[in-house]
């Protein structure tokens, strides 16, 4: 029986995958899946399409090892992946019907010291601000994704879109504008 | 931050993703298995190979043939049958690659379907012989030494693999991933193909019939030629121009 130390750091895990431990690439699924799997599903909308992409983007990604350089940041690579791949799918795929995003919870939870009117008001500005990101172009609704649903950095974000931060920058604040548009927000300076 | 940025920003907490598939197990039990070629290609290969082990049958009518391959890009495709996975590392120099049965330089040349051609340095270390394709397979494998550094994809050497076949050039322009260059050379006057960079991959038919591009067998830099009509391969971690003298010295 092999005992593998837990919590490796992700270079030391790269490091051991490059050198033919798929057990260590294990855990370096292990610890992204989900983001991978998230990104994914951002743009594929198919909980299915997601996750195959999230499959071949490890797969691809192991492949590739030899190329990542061990104290790179391994996250935003993998989901880097994981975007090309999903865009690839959506593209032979064509236009089709795709989930809809949606908040979890349509109400607060029950300790919450809003009223029954509020909590209604909340939920409805929830999903009218959801359907305004759906009407969005693709490439703003990734940017706005990424930065704001995944929590990435702009600096992280911009890798994962395979775009320059600076571009990543520009494109996310003409998203928002648009999405102000969608809003009928007034737009503030 | 703005007001509209807070929102999206607390949305984003409370998005209903469907739950993370556990892919680890599956995604491990890819990378360890051999690859698999895409359907279409495999479906393409396989009709080449139909094609190609029945060549008596299309020896009447050789335009057709040539036609067939031509559209499908994989004239003189050469698929490498093994009957088992390669281990790596081999023992002997090229040994468990795949390579075939070990034998003499004499049983070689004797068993070869067409006149075996062998370089006059370095001198050879070990020789393989393969059934197919038709016509048979010799590889002449060469340990690491000085001037031929152990190639990690094969960690021989050096391997010169000669058969019976026609130009490559088409399907190697299809197999090669991005980050491998082929450039078109000549070789002691016949036409051939180097291929450089990252390693390419080889293809072989496993015990199953089923087409695999082999994770484990990846071809280092490669020169490859037709002299007549054998077409000669040499594999080995060299320049082009070493490659060259070593070419230009074969017998």
């Amino acid at each position: 029986m092999v005992v593998r130390p837990l919590n490796l750091a992700d270079g030391e895990l790269v490091q051991r995958a490059k050198r033919g431990d798929v057990g260590a690439y294990e855990q370096i699924v292990e610890r992204y899946r989900e983001p991978v799997f998230r990104v994914a599903y951002l743009v594929t909308r198919s909980t299915a399409d997601a996750e195959e992409a999230a499959q071949d983007a490890f797969v691809k990604a192991y492949r590739a090892l030899g190329r990542f350089r061990d104290d790179a940041p391994l996250r935003p690579w993998l989901m880097r992946i994981a975007v090309n791949e999903s865009r690839n799918r959506v593209r032979s795929a064509g236009r089709r019907e795709a989930l809809g995003l949606r908040a979890a919870a349509e109400r607060p939870p029950d300790d919450s010291d809003q009223s029954p009117e509020a909590a209604l008001l909340a939920a409805e500005e929830r999903r009218d601000l959801l359907d305004a990101i759906e009407r969005l172009r693709d490439d703003d609704r990734l940017a706005l994704a990424c930065r704001y649903f995944l929590g990435l950095s702009d600096r992280e974000a911009a890798q994962v879109l395979g775009w320059r931060q600076g571009t990543f920058k520009s494109r996310l604040s003409r998203a928002l504008g648009r999405l102000r548009m969608e809003l009928r927000e007034e737009v503030t300076p | 931050m703005s007001e509209l940025e807070r929102r999206l920003g607390a949305i984003g907490g409370e998005l209903a993703y469907p739950p993370t598939p556990d892919i680890a197990a599956t995604v491990s039990e890819r990378v360890r298995a051999p690859r698999r070629l895409p359907a279409r290609r495999t479906l393409a290969i396989a009709l080449a190979l139909l094609l190609l082990s029945a060549a008596t049958a299309f020896a009447a009518a050789p335009a057709f043939r040539h036609s067939v391959l031509d559209f499908l890009g994989l004239r003189s495709v050469q698929v490498e049958r093994v009957p088992r996975l390669p281990k790596l590392p081999p023992g002997a120099a090229g040994g468990d690659l795949g390579l075939g049965t070990h034998t003499t330089l004499a049983a070689a040349r004797a068993r070869a379907g067409f006149p075996l051609l062998v370089p006059g340095s370095p001198a050879l270390d070990e020789i393989y012989i393969a059934r197919a394709p038709a016509g048979r397979r010799i590889t002449l494998a060469y340990a690491p030494s000085r001037d031929l550094p152990r190639a990690p994809e094969t960690h021989a050497g050096m391997l010169i693999t000669e058969f019976r076949g026609s130009a490559p050039r088409e399907f190697l322009q299809k197999i090669l991933g991005p980050g491998t260059t082929a450039r078109s050379v000549t070789v002691n006057g016949d036409p051939g193909v180097w291929i450089a960079g990252r390693p390419h991959q080889v293809l072989y038919r496993g015990p199953d019939g089923q087409v695999y591009s082999d994770t484990l067998r990846l071809a280092t830099n490669t020169l490859l030629w037709r002299h007549g009509d054998v077409v000669v391969r040499i594999e080995a971690k060299v320049p082009l121009a070493t490659a060259l003298r070593v070419a230009s010295s074969m017998r």
